[in-house]
């Protein structure tokens, strides 16, 4: 199914600037650290997928998963981590943590969607 | 006694001739064409298969090349769009850092800003490099930007460049 709803959680406002220029067709939701992601998360249940960074304030990516995945509502909603290159270990941890795919910046549109278009065909 | 034929027959009949004599021509055309199956139909159709898949690659190679310049200036936007958002100086160091790290993948950078009626440039912001090797590095790059005539010291020189008139933009076409 192809994501309608996506949840943003990234302490960069660069990033969510380009997720805003990269995904048009979708809504977005904003969340600047883990917990707020994680509010959001629990607010809203119609978020199709979270793209989540590791390395933020207050509350991780990996705390977040850690948390969203111990909750059986929240651990349905698919999770693509979005890391910078060169923290192979966390990302290996991430997934281990339950996110589905990894994205590693930079990266462009096309990449993106490719990791997206692949979760919509099981 | 020769039988003489009516006018209106008789143009039939000749009609009726020139017709046929159309079909013979057309049918021996037909015979003389290539028939399908046949070696030539075959390099015909191999020769206009292979112009409309070099066709296609060309087509990808373009495709490509243009998602690539898409993406490019999307990150031009997007980094842009950023850098004008605010004029409070922190918070456009955190953009510049930003954009270093995710839009060009860097690991380890410096940011130098020229000091006020100083000949050096101080380190604004570094990124995964110690203070002593931030420096350094920036000294370096510094010389590396710097002409040799200007080359004083180990430490960066900021002054050609202030003393440096704009580079103009080259006319539009």
């Amino acid at each position: 199914m192809k994501p309608r709803k996506v949840l943003v959680v990234d302490d960069s406002k660069l990033l969510h600037r380009m997720y805003e220029v990269m995904l048009r067709q979708v809504v977005l939701l904003h969340a600047y650290d883990g917990q707020a992601g994680l509010e959001l998360l629990r607010k809203s249940s119609d978020i199709d997928l979270v793209l989540l960074d590791l390395n933020m304030p207050v509350m991780s990516g990996l705390e977040f998963l850690a948390v969203a995945k111990a909750d059986a509502q929240l651990a349905k909603v698919p999770v693509i981590i979005v890391t910078t290159e060169g923290s192979e270990a966390q990302t290996k941890r991430g997934l281990e943590a339950g996110a589905i795919a990894y994205l590693t910046k930079p990266f462009d549109g096309t990449r993106l969607a490719n990791v997206i278009a692949r979760l919509e065909t099981p | 006694m020769k039988e003489e034929l009516p006018p209106r027959l008789t143009t039939a009949l000749d009609e009726l001739r020139l017709t046929l004599d159309r079909a013979a021509e057309l049918a021996k055309q037909i015979e003389s064409q290539p028939k399908p199956g046949s070696p030539e139909t075959a390099a015909e159709l191999q020769s206009r298969l292979a112009d409309v898949e070099s066709d296609r690659l060309e087509l990808s190679a373009r495709l490509a090349d243009y998602e690539h310049q898409v993406g490019r200036l999307m990150n031009l936007y997007v980094a842009t769009y950023q850098l004008h958002a605010t004029l409070d100086p922190a918070e456009v160091q955190s953009t510049i850092a930003e954009i270093a790290i995710n839009l060009l993948g860097a690991e380890r950078f410096v940011l130098l800003f020229w000091k006020e009626n100083a000949t050096q440039c101080e380190i604004a912001l570094s990124q995964g490099l110690a203070q002593t090797r931030a420096a350094n590095t920036a000294a370096a790059s510094m010389r590396a930007a710097t002409p040799w005539w200007t080359r004083r010291s180990r430490t960066a020189s900021c002054a050609w460049a202030r003393s440096t008139a704009p580079t103009p933009w080259p006319p539009f076409r």
